[in-house]
């Protein structure tokens, strides 16, 4: 990625070649910059990563080591106990399965109406298509607190409060449009030849995109889905007023719920608070050359 | 394997989608002749067989909620029972309230501080990512962690860090010579509104670098070399030819953090201070969301939402075409 079409720079900075002596004595005088610069690079880490690296602490430590001053920077004595504990003492369990259940279906859910959606906007290039294209990007201007409040409405009138199935359509309106610009730019790399050959060979439409497309993108559409399953993962807005019955509760409500309540249990709410956040963050690791650019529509916060 | 060109970062991404709009696949696809009959009609119609779900679910969940907030700002407030016409009264009423006008000021504040800090950080992320060292792949991971860090365990953890007491921002205040005493960040409305902003600051500032950083790759390497080969120094370079040559990623996300921060962020507010001390942390967004869920005051939360609405509306409407432009 990047660091392939930084190379030239990369090049030009490396010792090596007839250059050898005068990099060697340019890399000398530039050793205060370099130094200052690793510096700055290792401060933006600090402050990018600390709250992170705080839960982790925090989360390893005893109820009673919570209040020491100044804090440890290391944990002391590192113990699991508040894992345990918080396992047992609230229904954090009861909460992943739910949240689980509810980003695994929204996933699925919004692909199947993505994927020939982007697939419609990448291969057919008529006012409607683009009309449309236009359209989805544009629902990620609206602010969501707005679209709440009727929304709120409709979801009681239709039942579709404290149940989990009410979770998924809401997960899904705010992952589908962004998935659909992630998929259209991963259909937009196939080859449109390919496909042609297979329509003439007597595929339609539908058969080219099950038989040809998808089997060329699955890398691609595996990001998409990840993607919208940490939008539902995380998912707390819409959420916290859909739900409220504890049996139904998603892993973001019930971290929620332990706000207000920082004096009892702190290592355990930081034990499940790094349990629910460490899956969106290595699913993202794995899969973040595909979306960087596809975030650009897709921010809720 | 098809996935070559989404691996190219936001500004890139942009590119492509025009060239491809005049590109060869607009060529190659067979369109159905006028006149082949039933079956050149139908074609016409497959591309929207195809998108049929996904606009139906945009216009459920999207469409259908915009116009519905827009017109029930113009009825009596109550979330059940009938509603009646109330003209203007709904507006009337909320500028007439000290609240609305507190919320304004704090919307105003928190939109300019956040796009602030948000780009300077993302610029000079970016700059610092822009040459390749070692460890730099392990540099970039670590900063985009709270771009994807969920926001609920993380504002928890940013309370702790903000604590009077025992948190450990006054502590690096303390080590730093910067204050003794530290600052009663969560209680005091200035250091309320300004420990909102550093969350939501560090929340988004990985994006900026990402899009500054796929920015910084579209620049030519040969005016870096004349500008070297003319005697030009580092910050110099940086400002005849860097900041220049970033100026419509710059405006782009100019806007869309401002988007952003105008409506879409509230939940550390929500969290982190619950728009107090004072509703000192107070935004439009935040006011529309206690109004409709905490007050059941139907009336005031659309008229805002129809305000909030309307305001986003001419950002958006700025950054669609400045995007547009871009891809040209």
């Amino acid at each position: 990625m990047p660091s392939s079409t930084a190379e030239p720079r990369l090049r030009r900075a490396r010792p090596g070649g007839g250059r050898k002596r005068s990099t060697a004595l340019r890399n000398a005088r530039r050793l205060p910059f370099t130094l200052a610069r690793a510096l700055v690079v290792v401060a933006f880490c600090g402050f990018a990563i600390f709250p992170l690296y705080w839960v982790l602490v925090n989360a390893l430590q005893t109820q009673a080591e919570r209040y020491r001053y100044p804090p440890e920077l290391f944990p002391i004595h590192p113990t699991l106990e508040a894992f345990r504990s918080i396992w047992t003492s609230t229904g954090i369990g009861q909460w992943l399965t739910n949240t689980f259940i509810v980003a695994s279906v929204t996933a699925v859910l919004t692909l199947a109406m993505a994927i020939p959606a982007a697939y419609a906007i990448s291969r057919w290039r008529t006012r409607g298509t683009s009309l449309a294209g236009f359209l989805t990007l544009a629902t990620q201007m609206i602010p969501p607190v707005v679209l709440m409040l009727p929304l709120f409405k409709v979801f009681v009138s239709l039942h579709l409060v404290n149940n989990l199935s009410g979770l998924v359509v809401a997960d899904l309106f705010w992952a589908l449009p962004v998935n659909i610009w992630i998929l259209k730019s991963v259909f937009d790399a196939v080859p449109v030849e390919i496909e042609d050959a297979a329509r003439v060979d007597g595929c339609n439409r539908l058969e080219v995109l099950l038989r040809i497309t998808l089997p060329m993108s699955k890398s691609g559409i595996l990001a998409a889905g990840i993607f919208a399953f940490i939008v539902a993962w995380e998912e707390f807005l819409l959420t916290r007023i859909l739900v409220t019955t504890e049996s139904k509760w998603v892993g973001s409500i019930g971290i929620a719920s332990f706000f207000g309540e920082l004096g009892t249990n702190w290592p355990g709410v930081m034990a499940a608070s790094l349990v629910f956040a460490i899956l969106p963050i290595v699913l993202f690791m794995f899969v973040q050359r595909h979306f960087v650019g596809g975030f650009a529509g897709g921010v809720k916060g | 394997m098809g996935t070559d060109p989404t691996t190219r970062l936001g500004v890139a991404d942009h590119d492509e989608r025009t060239t491809d709009r005049t590109g060869p696949a607009d060529a190659r696809i067979p369109t159905p002749k006028p006149g082949v009959g039933m079956r050149g009609r139908l074609a016409v119609t497959v591309p929207y067989w195809f998108l049929a779900p996904a606009l139906l679910a945009l216009i459920l969940g999207f469409g259908f909620p915009s116009i519905d907030v827009i017109r029930r700002s113009f009825l009596t407030g109550a979330i059940v029972g009938a509603n009646h016409w109330a003209g203007l009264d709904n507006f009337r009423r909320l500028f007439a309230s000290s609240e609305f006008w507190q919320a304004v000021r704090v919307t105003l504040i928190f939109t300019v501080g956040s796009v602030t800090g948000t780009i300077i950080l993302g610029f000079a992320a970016a700059m610092l990512m822009q040459k390749t060292f070692r460890g730099r792949g392990a540099v970039r991971s670590i900063l985009l962690v709270p771009w994807v860090m969920p926001l609920v365990p993380a504002t928890l953890v940013w309370q702790w860090m903000f604590d009077s007491q025992y948190g450990c921002v006054n502590y690096l205040l303390k080590v730093l010579g910067i204050s003794a005493h530290g600052v009663d960040w969560l209680n005091q409305p200035r250091a309320a509104l300004a420990s909102v902003l550093i969350v939501q600051i560090w929340r988004n500032f990985p994006f900026a670098a990402v899009m500054y950083l796929s920015g910084l790759q579209t620049i030519p390497l040969e005016q870096y070399e004349a500008a070297r080969v003319d005697g030009a120094n580092g910050a110099k370079i940086i400002w005849y030819i860097t900041l220049p040559g970033l100026r419509q990623v710059t405006r782009m996300l100019v806007l869309l953090v401002t988007i952003w921060s105008f409506g879409t962020s509230l939940t550390v507010m929500l969290l982190l201070t619950s728009g107090g001390p004072a509703n000192a942390t107070q935004t439009l967004t935040l006011l529309t969301y206690s109004d409709a869920f905490a007050r059941y005051d139907y009336g005031a939360a659309t008229a805002i939402g129809t305000l909030v609405l309307a305001i986003s509306a001419i950002f958006a409407a700025g950054y669609l075409r400045v995007a547009r432009r871009h891809d040209a």
